[in-house]
């Protein structure tokens, strides 16, 4: 008998499996509610108490439903800590760590120019070539002139400067936490005010953070907090106020139209130019729009499509990525941004906050009330 | 309340009023994670669509008042991807038979099953096989919820070890051992059962075990049971 447990449990295993492969959890969902998104994600959270837990448990032990969605949340949950083996060279040259990365830092420093002046992307391609390499996720910042609505499917920021970029970038690549809460703390205080010196202070900041950053890159920790603040590392000196947009800026700061795949994006120049970058921005190419005046938002619901506005009331739309083709607009006034969620279908907003909205690619806008 | 949580609840506070710049803030910050959560759902991008309509739900509809505050805005907004992406799978599989007439049809097929592998019926295995699949079903409701949640997430969801160990903060050693201690529990149960319930003699009982295990290929329980088979047919080694 006692050889048989093995096969036996083999057979439990296979019974098991089959018993899923009929029916998750092959009973009814309880009677009782499942779980709302909020508890789902106490519990992804560990914010539940015991009580609530051994509620939700209970609950979802019989609950196809919620032990789909409680997967879906595994396999959404940003990934573990890491754990690996140190290398066998870790200890001994671990000190080699922020002093490469205080290294960079410098570098860095000494290649920003004066205020006012000038580097070519060329010059600050080579600067970030010491960085770890970019990820293909946008780097937002923020737009200097206040933005009225901004779409809910595309993002639309001006283009961090680079040296920031190269920063941002580290911070990526080593995705401590550190850096994130610096970058947040960063984020927050400059909404409280953009004094010159502080954004000083708050370079210095970035930059040890960035060299702390390296030295416990082995121990970095990939949350989501940690990941979304790394991604807006460029965001933070920009943060709602633009001095340390000035304190990076090699030129006008372009706007930069992210569409839904990260890949593919626009940027807004001066005088009605427009470049798009198929290639997450490290390549663009400049499209003809038709109009001289320079635009001000626009947003791409999908890779293909993209809407730009601009003042007098310029509705400009592609649907292929390549052309442009300007809309007809009710009125000549100034539009500060749009909100598209697809070729047809977009909101956009004046200067003077109202808003009209098309359902047919353009061609008629109406007046949308105000709440 | 968890005071990182406390900001993350202010933002949405700030979304729901309509403060664009707090709107602003949120695209930046947890687009990303929204999009990586639909990507991590699909990767071939199908949950995408999935993850603007929850952008435009936040947007129009002030969805941002359901957050309480409980968990990180990161997290919440994974959960309410999840729900609605579970919802639209499920919504496409309405079709599937309730659980009771699947229950019937199973009786149905096991009492006329032939086994379309052997030239020869068994008349005894399609009645070792209801018996086994009837003990287990009773062995299976006697666990604790956890027990059951942990199976549910290792074979019905097909989550790795770790994954199931994530919901249940339990250590992906531990879920392993938890399952072993589990399907051994089971199977005394199912032991217990055949033999005391169904009056089996040790031989029969291995003989139940015999009508699964001696199957050459992997079990065709969707096969034999008669219900549609879209989904795995055995546990897959997930231990990493």
């Amino acid at each position: 008998m006692t050889n048989q447990k093995p096969d036996r449990d083999a057979a439990i295993d296979r019974l098991l499996a089959g018993r899923a492969t009929r029916s998750p959890g092959d009973t009814p969902d309880p009677a009782d509610a499942c779980l709302d998104a909020d508890t789902l994600a106490a519990w992804a959270d560990g914010a539940l108490d015991a009580g609530a837990l051994a509620t939700a448990e209970a609950h979802a032990a019989d609950c196809a439903r919620c032990q789909a969605m409680l997967a879906a949340m595994a396999r959404t949950a940003p990934l573990a800590p890491a754990r690996a083996v140190a290398p066998w060279w870790k200890p001994a040259f671990r000190w080699l760590v922020p002093l490469t990365a205080a290294a960079a830092a410098v570098l860095v420093w000494t290649i920003v120019p004066p205020r006012d002046g000038r580097v070519t992307v060329h010059q600050v391609s080579e600067s970030a070539d010491a960085t770890p390499p970019p990820v293909a996720t946008p780097s937002p910042s923020r737009e200097p002139a206040p933005v009225a609505g901004v779409p809910p499917t595309s993002a639309v920021t001006p283009t961090p400067p680079r040296e920031t970029q190269s920063l941002a970038q580290a911070k990526e690549a080593d995705l401590s936490k550190q850096v994130s809460e610096t970058a947040k703390a960063d984020l927050s205080r400059r909404s409280a005010d953009g004094a010159k010196a502080e954004d000083a202070k708050a370079e210095n900041d970035k930059k040890s953070s960035a060299a702390d950053a390296n030295a416990v890159a082995d121990a970095s920790t990939r949350t989501d907090r940690a990941r979304t603040a790394a991604e807006n590392a460029a965001a933070a000196p920009a943060a709602p106020a633009q001095p340390m947009a000035r304190t990076f800026s090699f030129g006008a700061p372009e706007t930069v139209i992210v569409s839904s795949n990260p890949a593919s994006r626009w940027r807004i120049l001066q005088g009605g130019q427009v470049q798009r970058s198929a290639d997450g921005g490290a390549t663009w190419q400049t499209q003809t729009t038709g109009v001289s005046d320079t635009l001000s938002g626009g947003s791409s619901p999908t890779p293909s499509v993209c809407w730009l506005v601009g003042p007098g009331g310029i509705v400009l739309r592609t649907t292929d990525g390549r052309s442009w083709t300007r809309m007809p607009f009710p009125e000549a006034v100034p539009l500060i941004s749009i909100r598209a969620t697809d070729d047809q279908t977009a909101t956009v907003t004046t200067e003077d906050g109202r808003q009209f909205a098309t359902e047919d690619g353009g061609r008629r806008w109406t007046r949308v009330p105000n709440p | 309340m968890n005071a990182s949580y406390a900001a993350d609840l202010e933002l949405a506070h700030q979304c729901a009023a309509g403060d664009e710049q707090a709107w602003e803030r949120f695209v930046l910050e947890y687009r990303p994670v929204l999009y990586r959560a639909a990507d991590a759902l699909d990767p071939s991008g199908g949950a995408r669509d999935l993850a603007d309509a929850l952008y435009a739900d936040l947007y129009s509809k002030s969805l941002f008042r359901y957050f309480q505050g409980r968990s990180s805005l990161a997290t919440w907004l994974r959960a309410v991807l999840s729900q609605r992406y579970v919802d639209r799978i499920r919504a496409n599989r309405q079709l599937e038979p309730l659980p009771d007439e699947e229950r019937a049809i199973d009786r149905a097929d096991i009492r006329h099953y032939e086994s379309p592998r052997d030239p020869i019926p068994d008349p005894d295995r399609g009645r070792h096989l209801r018996l086994l699949q009837d003990a287990l079903e009773a062995a299976v409701t006697t666990l604790n919820a956890k027990d059951r949640l942990r199976l549910g997430c290792y074979y019905a969801q097909g989550l790795t070890l770790a994954e199931t160990g994530r919901i249940l903060r339990e250590h992906e050693a531990t879920v392993s051992r938890q399952l072993a201690r589990t399907r051994q529990a089971i199977r005394g149960d199912v032991e217990r059962r055949l033999r005391d319930e169904s009056g089996l003699s040790d031989a029969q009982i291995s003989e139940c075990f015999a009508a699964v295990s001696e199957d050459a290929g992997p079990i065709d329980l969707d096969r034999m049971l008669g219900t549609p088979s879209d989904r795995k047919e055995t546990a897959p080694d997930r231990s990493r």
